[in-house]
């Protein structure tokens, strides 16, 4: 399980600098993502992206990836599962997201 | 994406290493889709350049698949040059067209008003085919109010690629009813009365006798007098009655005219030459499709137009020809008997154009040559209309009806 902070100073600051990773999902068609530093991985079923905290997992059918702002992805197609795993969690060789 | 998008495909194996590229430079892109060996995105057009470069620096080579959008379009117009050069065409011809007279409507339903301002148009360049903004509207309006008596007011306006000329039309002012109006019979030519037919008036001078131009015949103003004796002496009461002089005075007078040909003349020769004018109208629009004449003195021998008909009627826009035959004006030397022929011509078109209200019940020429040329006097003996009718005010301090004057103890001679 992993650790939830309760008042963490840095996630404040993230929070008051709007760094933070802003995912929209409209039903299961499309999901925008801000804050996007980075695209891992982008083929039909699956997309990978990597945000300040979060590296993001989109799967489903049929995805594609559109880029029409700084930082900002767009991800279209039949998104099945959304998985987030904590940068730092990952750091430690934990899998751990929401699903 | 103004400009349309474009479809690509990179191959290769590995593609993290550009779209941590593409992360980095901020790439514009949509559809972008990794399969086994290819990438495939869509960039728009402003894009596209900058793209390109960024996957050959990360050593990556893009294929166009496809286009999109406006460019699509763009290329398809580009493979069909006709398209191009009939849209440039039409361009420079709405702009061409756009600023010359094709149409010129005149406010006006009268035929002949419309012939004189087209003529005065024409003379001023004002016409079909004529650059709009090279001509002032004001100053030919002026010409045309100077040039045109029957037009009181022109106002000129552009509409479109014609103009619209507005008219008021002079209306004479009403001469006045003149029938019941008081006027003598004048004559108007210095001869002898043959002939009296008096309606109304009295009659101031008898069958037979002569006239000078000027001469009241018949006057309007009748004078009656009465004559009674009193025991003051004789009164005499004077009457005067205005009226309409109404009748025929016919009479016989002479008139001399004088026809003078010279020797030296000029003669309209044609030269042989001919030329062919064409123009395509459309309304009132001529459009030359000649090119220009040379100078010289030309005129039309035949004018042909070719209007399409659909059934009786016929469409407002075709061909039309005219051929010209050019003439030249030379100078020619007539001997006597040419000059003297030509100046009875001369006397005899006269007597068909003027003297044909008269009978002519005698003539006489007398030609007299010169060293100019020749002077034929011809002395008209004419029978008909002597007078004419003259009208005639009656002053303001008169009764119009009635005046009566009583003279008393009048002892002229006249009264015995």
């Amino acid at each position: 399980m992993a650790r939830i902070p309760g008042i963490s100073f840095l996630g404040k600051t993230r929070e008051l600098m709007y760094l933070q990773s802003y995912i929209r999902i409209n039903d299961n068609t499309s999901a925008l993502v801000e804050n996007c530093r980075q695209i891992y991985e982008c083929t039909e079923v699956c997309v990978r992206l990597l945000t300040g905290s979060f590296e993001i997992e989109l799967w489903g059918s049929g995805l594609m990836l559109s880029s029409y702002a700084e930082n900002s992805v767009e991800v279209r197609g039949t998104i099945e599962q959304v998985k987030l795993v904590s940068r730092r969690n990952r750091r430690d060789g934990n899998d751990s997201g929401k699903y | 994406m103004t400009l349309g998008s474009i479809d690509y495909k990179i191959e290769g194996g590995d593609f993290a290493k550009l779209l941590a590229a593409f992360t980095k430079e901020k790439l514009i892109y949509s559809g972008l889709r990794e399969n086994e060996d290819h990438l495939t995105l869509n960039v728009s057009f402003e894009h596209s350049f900058s793209f390109e470069r960024l996957c050959r620096k990360e050593g990556y080579e893009p294929k166009r698949t496809a286009y999109h959008g406006m460019l699509k379009l763009y290329r398809s117009i580009i493979k069909r040059p006709g398209l191009i050069a009939g849209a440039v065409l039409s361009v420079l011809l709405m702009v061409y067209y756009s600023n010359v007279i094709l149409t010129i409507k005149v406010d006006t339903d009268d035929p002949i008003i419309y012939g004189k301002i087209i003529d005065v148009l024409n003379a001023d360049g004002v016409k079909a085919g004529a650059y709009i903004p090279d001509i002032d509207l004001v100053i030919e309006e002026r010409s045309l109010k100077r040039q045109i008596d029957e037009v009181a007011w022109a106002g000129i306006s552009r509409t479109g690629s014609g103009i619209a000329v507005d008219i008021l039309e002079a209306v004479e002012a009403e001469k006045g009813i003149t029938v019941g109006m008081p006027c003598h019979l004048v004559a108007c030519e210095d001869g002898v009365i043959d002939d009296i037919e008096l309606i109304d008036g009295q009659l101031m001078k008898c069958l037979g006798s002569g006239v000078t131009k000027g001469e009241i015949v018949v006057s309007g103003k009748i004078v009656t007098e009465n004559s009674e004796w009193t025991k003051d002496g004789e009164v005499i009461t004077s009457k005067t009655r205005y009226v309409r002089s109404i009748g025929k005075i016919r009479g016989t007078f002479i008139r001399t005219m004088v026809f003078e040909q010279p020797f030296d003349t000029e003669e309209k020769v044609l030269t042989g030459e001919k030329k062919k004018l064409s123009y395509f109208e459309i309304f009132s629009a001529r459009i030359p499709l000649h090119t220009k004449i040379s100078d010289g003195y030309y005129e039309t021998a035949k004018e042909e137009k070719h209007f399409p008909e659909i059934g009786d009627f016929i469409l407002p826009f075709g061909f039309t020809e005219i051929d010209l035959r050019e003439f030249d004006i030379r100078s020619q030397v007539l001997d006597k008997n040419e000059a003297l022929s030509r100046a009875e011509q001369a006397a005899y078109r006269y007597e068909q154009n003027f003297l044909t209200p008269y009978e002519i019940r005698g003539r006489s020429a007398k030609p007299e040559f010169t060293d100019d040329g020749v002077r034929l006097t011809v002395n008209y003996e004419l029978y008909g209309d002597l007078c004419k009718e003259s009208d005639f005010f009656i002053p303001k301090y008169i009764v119009p009806d009635l005046e009566t004057v009583q003279k008393e103890n009048v002892q002229d001679s006249e009264n015995y």
